[in-house]
């Protein structure tokens, strides 16, 4: 099967990571989804698809309450730590196969604290595998990473590497959960969660997320397009659709964020004019114009 | 489908510490919980998960361990419940 249609990321909002009683997971939402549209310059109305992921915080596609009966087709998607990307791939999905010329995904959470618990039933499981103290995504993430350092000859200290640079790179984000980096050290020394991991390899739990990090929650939302004319983000290898902001803070990775990823592009080689974004979150100017 | 019997004895393939009490519906045994650990253990055909009864000098991936029972918690009409779980299995070691 080859695709070849590309799919763009046209307009992305973001509602700030945090901990906030006064709104709910539904309000997240629907700021992020307000954003994302006037990001994009297109109105409620134009979008032709939807797809929304949440949780514990509402039904996604219940937010047509809010921003107008039109009439689109808003898919639920529920698929754990990987909702948020199922969602994005859904909408890409449909426009590539012509359902509409526009779409929008939008992901949200909240969650109380500490790890998650829930229903083994819910999982098609028995009881007795919660009561004993067996049901812990922490436990499972930590024996899979512990099996994994050891096949592959990884120190554990290399574990405090990888969240050293992502409170590094939250610290530059004016929405992130946790803005406030911290040494490999302190990270080794914090709380013993599931050895290998300790408190600050985890995301602890919140509202809002930070897009790319596992196991969050959030409330982005993106204007997703397959016409040529917005502002285009190339599709990856594969055809995959690459959802990338112009913002700074959008940076995954910035020790890994190079002159050669797609924002830097010159455009003349991908046929691609960055703009800069409109949304309140980002008022800095990002990459130069070209 | 039919049952399949799996091998008592097997292999730690991985391994953590529960250093936290966990939420309802876990049911910490009679004086509350005290941290344990849990692994992943290499029976052969399956991987099958489990607290492991296994002190912290001697545990460690490859560790033989062996099937026994260990106490989960009280019933409300003081019946103990025991659980399955693996530990040092020093047959294994010769």
């Amino acid at each position: 099967m080859s695709r070849t249609d590309d799919v763009y990321v046209v307009g992305c909002g973001m509602h700030p990571f945090g901990r906030d009683e006064s709104v709910t997971g539904m309000d997240m939402a629907e700021r992020a989804i307000r954003e994302a549209l006037a990001d994009a310059g297109v109105a409620w109305e134009d979008i032709g698809y939807a797809a929304g992921g949440s949780d514990v915080s509402g039904k996604p596609d219940t937010l047509v309450g809010r921003l107008g009966l039109t009439g689109v087709p808003f898919v639920n998607v529920q698929n754990g730590c990987a909702t948020g990307a199922s969602t994005v791939l859904a909408v890409a999905n449909a426009l590539r196969a012509g359902e509409a010329s526009l779409g929008l995904a939008v992901g949200f959470d909240k969650h109380e604290r500490g790890a998650f618990h829930v229903s083994a039933a819910r999982y098609g499981l028995g009881d007795w595998y919660a009561e004993t103290g067996m049901m812990l995504t922490t436990q499972f993430f930590a024996l899979k990473t512990r099996r994994y350092l050891y096949e592959h000859g990884i120190s554990e200290r290399a574990l405090a590497m990888v969240a050293a640079r992502a409170f590094r790179n939250g610290s530059d984000h004016p929405l992130a959960w946790r803005r406030k980096p911290l040494t490999e050290q302190e990270i080794l020394d914090s709380a013993e969660v599931s050895p290998p991991l300790t408190q600050y390899m985890f995301c602890s739990p919140g509202q809002g997320r930070r897009r790319w990090c596992w196991r969050a929650a959030t409330a982005p939302s993106t204007c997703v397009n397959n016409r040529s004319g917005w502002r285009r983000w190339p599709s990856g290898p594969g055809g995959s659709v690459r959802p990338r902001c112009s913002r700074p803070g959008c940076r995954q990775d910035r020790t890994t964020a190079p002159a050669s990823t797609p924002r830097r592009r010159p455009s003349a080689r991908q046929g691609w004019h960055p703009r800069t974004c409109r949304s309140p979150s980002c008022r800095t100017p990002t990459a130069a114009r070209s | 489908m039919s049952a399949h019997v799996l091998p008592v004895s097997g292999r730690v393939w991985s391994w953590t510490l529960q250093a936290f009490p966990p939420k309802p519906p876990y049911r910490p045994p009679s004086g509350g919980h005290r941290p344990y650990h849990v692994g992943y253990v290499d029976l052969g055909d399956v991987l099958v998960e489990a607290l492991l009864a296994v002190p912290s000098a001697e545990i460690g991936i490859g560790l033989p361990v062996r099937l026994t029972t260990v106490p989960a918690y009280q019933d409300e009409d003081g019946t103990e419940v025991v659980t399955f779980a693996f530990r040092p299995d020093l047959d294994g070691e010769r």
